[in-house]
């Protein structure tokens, strides 16, 4: 398939299929974990065109990573749980993990512990037949959505990370490398506080 | 569609076995009665699996069954089919005795599928007739598609190695017993659960009962559905699927269509799950009836009938006289919202 082919089944899919099928997802998602505490949102976005263009072009060793992208990306459907405190990631996980099925559940952290960077739970899960429309053809509808669930802090430094870092513009100097360690190293340690601060203030039925 | 690649092995039972017995397997040439029946089971195969499973995971998108079977389908040989003959094996108790296990490879359109179908052993008679005489004999293995633990799945997709997490299939003995039944052939040989988890089947069943109940307009279906609810508790820790269910509980043809019309997907239906009883309560948790003088009576959903008893009033269509009895444990004035 070329890349003009590509573009032109995605940008379809997009538009006829994955925008109705995360606003859908999204009230799903809404009905699962809405009733819990400390969510600051959720929400569910279709992957962008561009990027889904530009992760479909990405290599591994030299060849083409994806040989059938449309098949083989699976967060063509992104959502995100954004919520207070780190043991508040864990309790949403358990109920997410009761209401879907799932094929991959990872903590993302760091490679090495004398790093900071970007932190989540994320998860690769079966779109419920619940919000997928009927009358489209199963083929062009994908099996799974991306859910990634945040505190507050993970889901701030992760959007500024991607939006200052990101960029074409060029490699980052080692003093704004060191930069953007600290400010991860802060957004954990803000994290680590609070946990500890919900665990003493707030009674423990409040808490789980 | 005709299978391109049929294979037959069979299976003795073997869990917990040490030495368990070999597991013997043939191809079926692509000619004959037999290729013929097993060519239809492969295209009926969709009709006939109706519970959607998925492959379950360690957290790491591996599931070994579904490697198994994403290696057939790229070579399907007696070789690589063994791997699961004897998967199956070593799952199989005494109880389910000697099976017969085929596996069928071909393409719908641009499709890759593929069937796993095990027919169980019986015992029965051979009866020949000739132009004078009628000759009968024992014949102690036949392997019967039609018997009641005749077991599926089917399996299909474009992309070998992204799809094939997904399928359905059929186990003719969850409808007669419990979810212990399923445990064999989805969760031990297939290493799967059934697509629609506990919770969420569970809360799908309940809303749709409760938006029935507010939908429809008579006051017999809505007690028909609320009776529904109540009894429903009887299937808690069940398998389950709401025209199952609906099929059990014998209801009249508007309440079922009532409670049809609030799944947003008719394959939903038939969708399997364990009924999980604190779900279900959590979304049906109160039947009430108001009265035309005013009273307002609620109770919990699952024992809403046991709360109250209802007669109709002699005389009065539609008027009912409800009476109970207790302890009373609180009494609260309620403003307006």
């Amino acid at each position: 398939m070329t890349a003009g082919e590509l573009r032109f089944r995605y940008t379809a899919r997009y538009t006829d299929i994955l925008v109705p099928l995360g606003r859908r997802l999204e009230d799903y998602l809404k009905g699962v974990v809405g009733d819990q505490p400390r969510i600051d949102r959720i929400s569910v976005r279709a992957k962008g065109i561009d990027r889904f263009l530009a992760k479909a072009a990405k290599e591994a060793d030299g060849a083409p990573k994806y040989s059938d992208p449309l098949d083989q990306i699976q967060d063509q459907i992104g959502a995100r749980i954004v919520t207070f405190y780190l043991s508040d990631v864990a309790r949403l996980g358990a109920t997410i993990e009761k209401y879907f099925g799932s094929v991959e559940v990872q903590n993302v952290v760091p490679d090495s512990p004398r790093e900071f960077g970007y932190e989540g739970r994320h998860y690769i899960l079966f779109i419920p037949d619940d919000v997928k429309d009927p009358a489209t053809n199963a083929e062009d509808c994908p099996t799974f959505f991306e859910l990634q669930i945040k505190t507050l802090f993970q889901h701030a430094w992760g959007e500024a990370d991607h939006d200052l870092i990101y960029k074409p513009s060029g490699v980052l100097t080692p003093d704004q490398r060191r930069r953007v360690a600290f400010t991860a190293a802060q957004a954990w340690g803000a994290d680590r506080m609070f946990e500890e601060l919900a665990q003493e203030l707030t009674p423990s039925s409040q808490i789980h | 569609m005709k299978p391109e690649k049929i294979l037959s092995y069979l299976v003795p039972a073997g869990k917990g076995q040490e030495e368990p017995e070999k597991v013997t397997g043939t191809e079926v040439p692509h000619a004959g009665s037999l290729f013929s029946m097993l060519a239809s089971v492969f295209d009926h195969s969709d009709v006939e699996c109706k519970v959607p499973i998925r492959f379950i995971t360690d957290g790491t998108q591996h599931n070994p069954v579904r490697d198994e079977i994403r290696e057939l389908l790229k070579h399907p040989t007696l070789a690589k089919g063994r791997h699961l003959a004897e998967r199956l094996r070593d799952v199989s108790t005494g109880k389910s005795g000697l099976g017969l296990f085929f596996l069928m490879v071909g393409h719908e359109g641009a499709q890759h599928k593929i069937v796993l179908s095990r027919f169980p052993t019986d015992e029965g008679i051979l009866a020949e007739q000739n132009e004078s005489s009628l000759q009968i004999e024992f014949v102690e293995r036949i392997f019967m598609k039609s018997a009641k633990s005749y077991k599926a799945a089917t399996y299909s997709g474009k992309s070998i190695d992204a799809g094939f997490w997904d399928g359905l299939a059929v186990d003719r003995q969850i409808s007669a017993a419990q979810d212990q039944v399923a445990h064999y052939w989805i969760r031990e040989f297939l290493i799967s659960d059934f697509k629609t988890t506990s919770k969420a089947g569970s809360k799908r069943l309940a809303v749709a009962f409760k938006d029935a109940s507010k939908a429809v307009a008579s006051i017999q279906e809505k007690e028909e559905i609320l009776a529904a609810i109540s009894i429903t508790k009887n299937f808690y820790g069940k398998t389950v699927s709401i025209r199952g269910l609906s099929d059990r509980l014998n209801l009249s043809v508007s309440a079922r269509k009532a409670i049809e019309d609030q799944v947003p997907n008719a394959a939903l239906l038939d969708d399997t799950f364990v009924l999980d009883s604190e779900e279900f309560q959590h979304h049906a948790a109160y039947a009430s009836v108001e009265l035309d003088q005013g009273a307002m009576l609620t109770a919990p959903a699952d024992k809403f009938e046991e709360c109250f008893s209802r007669e109709a009033v002699d005389g009065k269509a539609e008027h009912y006289r409800f009476t109970t009895e207790g302890r009373i444990m609180d009494e609260r004035l309620k403003g307006r919202r």
